[in-house]
């Protein structure tokens, strides 16, 4: 006699993100199918994921839907809840004292699931014994306040037939959340909402731009998270491609993240070396999944550089010692033009008041103007002062290349 | 990017390569099986088809001996051979560092970045091949034997596919008139077909992702046409024979 758990809706509204979680797949091939959480399906966090953009949630409560069986001659309707496991532990007693009430309160605003708990409500069974997906607030949630991250929530479900009765645990679940800044930007998508749509975003992608920004809470904080993230994979994982001329390897028409996704896993990818389009593309695509706003785009033609540190690089010198790049791309905000702002995790500036010569003190462009020749903004820093004047933006390059 | 393409027309002389040979050479649905290089074995074949960009097989090749290099080959399906010589110039412009080398082969027009990596154009098709792991791979070699099945592929005639139809829905050419090639083929060993058309008396090209053979001689004309398979290769000849008064 009792009750078992039989499915979890996390994005049961596809087409919203206000009160569910976002549409996501895990890669290029495999969707991620709603209910997210099934009975003898999902057993790992990572099998039942749930993205949300604190932006689009914050103010509002959040809602998940499950769906039961009853088991045995139970009587109907009976109350069903989930407990954060991480404070209410199983095991431990339903019924607390105040003092320990007020710890719960306190130790569940610092340590609590990112999803809090669901609210109890009464659930009935159908003649075939299993409920309709039914709605849950979730409270105690910390969405709205969440920084960037990715979460293990624990659930632990309970249900009573009376409210003299005393709770019973049933299940205990687990799932993977996301915490995004925003709704993912283009190239990711959440229309349409088909298996076969690739541009919704990837957990797989996910996983990493959620580490690399882990703790942002705005736009900027992730995108330089992010390029933070991608140089530092220099040089073990990758590194400026100075034998093959600086060609693109991962980013030649569209982004091939599946390459780059499996590249980051320690496997071949498309090989260790990389360019600055590569690195642009990087930046802005993954960023973008975290609800920023960027572009790839260019600027140039052929301009001399100053000394810099290529990513994977421990020396000061003009990429691979060329005299110049041919063109150079980075993640680039708005219209990609003079005034805004870039984010460039293929190679680290001089940030001294002389870029041209020793000594060198490494900067990451991480939200820099892009600057007129002459401002002392990142162009200046790029680009040597009789270059400079060559290293324009090309706003018309702008793009954010398709993911596959 | 029309102003890098202006600045890449001038750096790698386009004029001067860009003219395409007298035989036109066309290949459709291009596939790699696994098979084309002895001694590597594909680690990953994707089949990549983006708006704005030719169909791309993109694969990443391992030694059967591995010492950690890894080998990428890339082939894109244009639509005839001058949309290939521009992708061509399109993808030199994906290079940062000094221009590449013109170089006099493989393919009809090639260019090497240093040991690393040789891009070519042979027909409607651009092949890309590069040395991507701090282990050199044998580029050269590879791009070579790669330039050869997009080419000929003699080595492998004989045990290919079956080409089952051939033909055109108009009985008779007329000049400058486009004619859809309609042609099938199965392999008994299964896996994936491409085919090749040759002609020496009119222009091949890809319509809508077909192909159509445009007449720019007499006639009568004679298209060799092969279909390649992963065990072999088998050939026919499509004659189609110029209208009265041509």
């Amino acid at each position: 006699m009792g009750v078992q758990l039989l499915a979890i809706k996390f994005n049961h509204d596809p087409t919203g993100a206000t009160h569910e979680a976002l549409n996501l797949r895990r890669n290029a091939t495999e969707f991620v199918n709603v209910p997210e959480w099934e009975r003898g399906v999902s057993v790992n966090p990572e099998d039942s994921p749930a993205a949300y953009a604190v932006r689009q949630v914050r103010g509002h409560v959040v809602t998940i839907q499950a769906k039961f069986r009853r088991r045995g001659a139970l009587p109907q309707p009976v109350e069903i809840r989930a407990l954060d496991a991480t404070i209410d532990r199983p095991g431990a007693g339903g019924c607390v004292s105040f003092v320990r009430r007020v710890l719960r309160s306190l130790f569940r605003s610092l340590f609590g699931g990112v999803l809090g708990e669901a609210a109890a409500r009464t659930v009935a069974f159908g003649v075939s014994g299993e409920s309709a997906f039914e709605s849950f607030d979730l409270r105690y949630t910390r969405l709205d306040w969440m920084p960037v991250g990715v979460h293990t929530v624990a659930w632990r479900w309970q249900y009573r037939t009376s409210p003299a009765d005393a709770w019973v645990d049933f299940d205990l679940t687990r799932h993977r959340v996301y915490v995004l800044v925003d709704t993912p930007a283009d190239p990711w998508q959440q229309t349409p909402y088909t298996p076969t749509n690739t541009q919704l975003p990837w957990t797989e992608v996910l996983d990493h731009a959620c580490d690399w920004a882990w703790g942002a809470h705005d736009e900027t904080e992730a995108a330089c998270g992010v390029t933070r993230g991608v140089f530092a994979l220099g040089p073990v994982m990758v590194t400026y491609d100075c034998p093959g001329g600086g060609g693109t390897h991962y980013a030649l028409g569209g982004f091939n993240c599946t390459a780059f996704v499996e590249r980051l896993r320690g496997g071949p990818g498309n090989g260790y070396y990389v360019n600055c389009t590569d690195c642009a593309t990087f930046v802005a695509t993954f960023a973008n999944a975290l609800g920023c706003d960027l572009w790839q785009s260019r600027m140039g033609y052929g301009f001399g550089l100053n000394p810099l540190l290529a990513i994977g690089s421990g020396t000061w010198q003009p990429a691979c010692g060329w005299s110049g790049f041919s063109y150079h791309e980075v993640a680039w905000t708005g219209a990609c033009d003079v005034n805004d702002r870039v984010f460039d995790a293929c190679l680290e500036v001089d940030a001294d008041a002389d870029p041209t010569s020793v000594p060198h003190t490494p900067l990451l462009p991480c939200d820099m103007r892009f600057g007129n020749a002459g401002d002392g903004d990142y162009r200046d820093r790029l680009a040597t002062p009789v270059g400079s004047p060559a290293c324009d933006a090309q706003p018309s390059t702008r793009q954010r290349r398709i993911i596959f | 990017m029309q102003v890098q393409l202006d600045r890449l027309r001038e750096q790698y002389e386009f004029t001067s390569w860009s003219t395409p040979r007298d035989t036109s050479l066309l290949a459709w649905g291009f596939r790699l099986s696994g098979s084309e290089l002895p001694g590597w074995s594909p680690h990953r074949i994707q089949q990549v088809d983006l708006p704005g960009e030719p169909p791309a097989t993109l694969s990443v090749w391992r030694p059967a001996e591995g010492n950690g290099a890894l080998l990428a080959v890339n082939v894109y399906e244009c639509d005839d051979e001058t949309a290939a010589r521009r992708h061509l110039l399109r993808l030199l412009g994906e290079f940062q560092g000094p221009n590449l080398q013109r170089i006099a082969s493989p393919g009809e027009v090639a260019f090497a970045a240093g040991s690393a990596g040789i891009l070519f154009a042979r027909g409607n098709l651009v092949a890309f091949v590069r040395s991507i792991e701090r282990s050199p791979a044998p580029v050269a070699e590879n791009a070579a034997r790669l330039d050869r099945i997009l080419d000929a592929d003699v080595e492998r005639r004989g045990d290919g596919p079956e080409i089952d139809t051939l033909s055109i829905p108009a009985a008779e050419a007329r000049r400058q008139r486009p004619i859809p090639i309609d042609v099938t083929a199965s392999d008994r060993a299964g896996g994936p077909i491409w085919f090749r058309f040759r002609s020496d008396t009119g222009r091949l090209m890809l319509q809508n992702r077909r192909p159509v053979f445009t007449p720019t001689e007499p006639g009568p004309h004679d298209i060799e046409v092969t279909a390649i398979g992963a065990t072999g290769v088998s050939e026919r000849t499509l004659r189609i024979h110029p209208a009265p008064g041509e």
